[in-house]
């Protein structure tokens, strides 16, 4: 593993030496239930609170208002079909976006057999959600309960969507919004006060954080029924024993995450730019997924290459030394399976491969430029396969 | 990645300690595993292909060996070559073999396929079958385990495959397999052996059946069981439940036990008769494929008509390129439609056919004219007349 450049950190960050440094110096105080009565406990549960805190501040949220979960996965799960069921007599509509997570889409179809009504939003070819069609919808849907799903920084492509002005638009019809911002959270500007969104999905492990942790951001009175039970932890909506440990890693790589803001995210645009012009110009037919969108996630950068076969591009990199994905972490490897593309109206040939490339803090322009060559090389062999 | 072997990995342990053996020898070894199907029947939003248990262990087994590993998707040619000519030949009254049919025209293939674009020069499986040389010649032999012999599921592969293919288990014996894979301490060491056809869950195979043809499928409906004078005796359920040699679920009230002699698709009819109509002394095969050079009529070799039967001694009585017909020296019980007459010389496959029928046959289904390329085939035909049958079969 030593000898990988890994290029895969949306899909999964690794702990960041400070992280688990941050985890190691809390074993023996946090390490104990949260819950316990005694002094162990009550240390654990300080320690809990105060990652808490840190995580509160990064979005400008009370402290009171981010409640820990598993993960992005069971946040997306709570906020939209915990907002459902609290409402089903009231027949509560969603609106969500088509390149939506499948934690927000399989969600929502849940929702739907439970007696929710669910409205996905289209797309346009750079991923992006027209602002005009939200407001659309919800004109038509006024006086019912209304949540607006939308991610804030697409996973496969990297498309940001316009957000502060999505929720404005919910808000004035009188719909609560959420967002996934599991890709975009620590690099992106989240505060309250820039997009006052209600409910917020984040999990650690993308941000060099530990996995099995994550975290909903809700403001307080939005009404959520539990999915689990059998505890009152996390004020019922996420109940179990708490990982204090775990949200100290998250909480460390949440502050590390924005400390460097400043620095790192140009950084990530320059490679990822760098990286796609020699692509463009050293890969006859080469696509740069959500390239024309009006914003990007800096570290991260999808390009589709048509008469590919993907599973040969994959395996080559992989022998290479280079881990990249074709998209979603799914093994199966297909990018026609992608419904994110599928959304924007790409890849629908047969043959069409996808590489996603995404930084983390440890990326080197040494190692992009590795990276580059080896997808450049190994494009002309599954170029080569699928022409014979 | 010239020097690679690009080894099949079911995520079963055959093929698992197939991998780790060309590991321990020193080779250069890429692992793949073929997703053939999805278990999942709700297509949609909901279908999961990458949690299937087989793709997990299999990328497990290649984390502890250290070796890549890649996962094709070849679902749709799995069901246009296998899952399509399974239904099919269910409708056709025959009883079809679907690994013969993966093994001839998706794995073998799809795997050469990738082996060719990644550069390997070689490519293996987990099946117990060995490739031996004769100067020089690589021919397919069977296992040194008789019992655990695979060659009857292999005769039709492509035979320029045997070039460059390696079958690293061939020579050993199952509880050595499962020591080997404990030893290496892979996950896959104690999973139990499979004994169904991948793509039908439970064995349940009239449920894919009705799920493919649709339950108003004559192959599905009720129909008659007649005695070989074709006197009806009773009702059944359906004559793609049905297989010729079968005995359960046949009418009683005979002296002795009755067997399923033939399939007429055409008036639904399965015909059942006592154990000693069963025999015969003949059988034609179409789909042939030669895995030596081609045998010639007169020659006398050895047949296996059926997985797990003893081979017995034959004499081919015509061959063409595209079929054969056999004499055989010892009668058999239940030559039956569909499955496979695999010929050998000693421990050598000389290669084989799909048993089209028992006994002799027309002349014209071994004429040239009947000749096509092996390719991608899918049956049926309403026309069931010999010939347009076997050249069907094979076009």
């Amino acid at each position: 593993m030593e000898s990988m450049i890994y290029l895969d950190h949306a899909a999964s960050s690794p702990l960041r030496p400070e992280v688990w440094q941050a985890m190691a110096e809390v074993v023996g105080t946090a390490d104990f239930n949260a819950a316990s009565m005694h002094a162990c406990g009550r240390g654990a549960q300080e320690i809990l609170e105060r990652a808490r805190s840190d995580i509160a501040e990064a979005v400008g949220a009370a402290r009171g208002e981010v409640f820990f979960t598993a993960g992005g996965t069971a946040s997306d799960n709570v906020a939209i079909l915990g907002f459902a069921r609290r409402r089903l007599a009231e027949k509560p509509l969603l609106v969500t976006a088509a390149i939506e997570h499948k934690a927000v889409l399989e969600a929502a179809r849940q929702a739907t057999r439970e007696g929710a009504d669910l409205e996905v939003l289209p797309v346009d070819e750079h991923g992006q959600v027209e602002p005009a069609s939200l407001d659309a919808i919800l004109e038509s849907a006024a006086g019912r309960p209304t949540l607006v799903s939308i991610m804030w920084a697409n996973n496969e492509v990297g498309t940001i969507q316009a957000i502060p002005e999505l929720v404005e638009i919910a808000h004035r019809r009188g719909a609560l919004f959420h967002s996934d911002a599991v890709q975009g959270f620590g690099k992106l500007d989240m505060r309250r006060d820039t997009a006052p969104v209600d409910m917020l999905t984040a999990t650690a492990h993308k941000l060099g954080g530990p996995v099995g942790i994550g975290v909903l951001v809700c403001r307080r009175g939005t009404g959520l029924e539990p999915l689990v039970f059998g505890g009152t932890q996390e004020r019922g909506v996420w109940p179990g024993t708490q990982n204090p440990v775990g949200a100290v890693g998250f909480a460390r790589a949440v502050q590390l995450c924005v400390a460097e803001r400043t620095s790192h995210i140009p950084h990530f645009v320059a490679m990822r730019d760098s990286l796609a012009a020699r692509f463009l110009e050293e890969i006859p037919g080469l696509v740069i997924h959500a390239g024309g969108a009006a914003q990007r996630l800096p570290n991260l950068l999808s390009v589709g290459i048509p008469a590919c076969d993907q599973a040969t591009l994959l395996v080559a990199l992989d022998m290479a030394g280079v881990a990249v994905s074709s998209g979603s972490a799914c093994s199966s490897g297909t990018a026609s399976g992608s419904h994110v593309l599928n959304a924007m109206g790409i890849g629908n040939e047969e043959d069409y491969s996808v590489v996603r490339l995404s930084f983390g803090p440890s990326t080197s322009d040494e190692e992009v430029r590795i990276a580059g060559d080896a997808v450049i090389s190994a494009v002309a062999s599954a170029r080569t396969a699928f022409a014979n | 990645m010239a020097d690679s072997i690009l080894v099949a990995m079911s995520g079963g342990v055959d093929s698992s300690v197939a991998a780790a053996i060309l590991v321990e020898r020193g080779e250069r070894v890429v692992g793949a595993t073929l997703k053939t199907f999805c278990y999942s029947e709700v297509a949609g939003p909901g279908k999961t292909c990458c949690g299937l248990e087989g793709i997990a262990d299999a990328r497990s087994v290649a984390a502890r060996l250290g070796i890549p590993h890649m996962v094709f998707d070849v679902e749709k040619e799995f069901t246009d070559d296998v899952i399509d000519d399974f239904v099919s030949e269910y409708a056709a009254g025959r009883t079809p073999i679907p690994c013969v049919r993966c093994n001839s025209f998706t794995k073998f293939r799809d795997l050469v396929r990738r082996a060719d674009s990644l550069g390997c020069e070689a490519i293996a499986t987990g099946h117990y079958a060995r490739v031996v040389r004769h100067d020089g010649t690589p021919l397919l032999a069977r296992a040194g385990d008789d019992r655990k012999d695979q060659t009857y599921f292999l005769w039709g592969i492509p035979r320029d495959v045997l070039t460059r293919l390696h079958l690293p288990i061939g020579d050993l014996r199952k509880p050595a397999v499962r020591d080997a894979a404990r030893r290496i301490g892979l996950v896959t060491a104690d999973k139990p052996e499979s004994f169904e056809i991948c793509f039908v869950p439970d064995n349940d195979y009239a449920g894919v059946l009705r799920r493919y043809l649709g339950d108003d499928h004559p192959a599905l409906l009720p129909g008659s069981f007649v005695t070989e004078d074709g006197e009806p005796c009773g009702q059944h359920d359906g004559y793609a439940r049905f297989t010729v040699g079968q005995r359960k679920g046949l009418p009683g009230g005979y002296p002795e036990p009755m067997f399923v002699l033939a399939i007429r698709p055409e008036p639904k009819e399965v015909v059942i008769g006592p154990r000693e109509a069963l025999a015969t002394s003949a059988l034609v095969a179409g789909a042939a494929n030669w895995l030596t050079d081609p045998p010639a009529a007169g020659d006398e070799l050895g047949v296996r008509i059926r997985h797990g039967a003893p081979i017995v001694p034959a004499r081919l009585t015509s061959c063409g390129p595209d079929g054969f017909e056999l004499e055989l020296l010892l009668p058999q019980d239940a030559v039956t439609p569909g499955q496979s007459a695999v010929l050998y010389r000693d421990d050598v496959v000389v290669g084989g056919g799909v048993i089209h029928s028992a006994g002799p046959a027309a002349d014209q289904c071994l004429s040239p004219s009947a000749s096509a390329n092996r390719s991608r085939a899918s049956l049926p035909s309403s026309d069931r007349s010999l010939g347009t049958r076997i050249a069907t079969r094979t076009s």
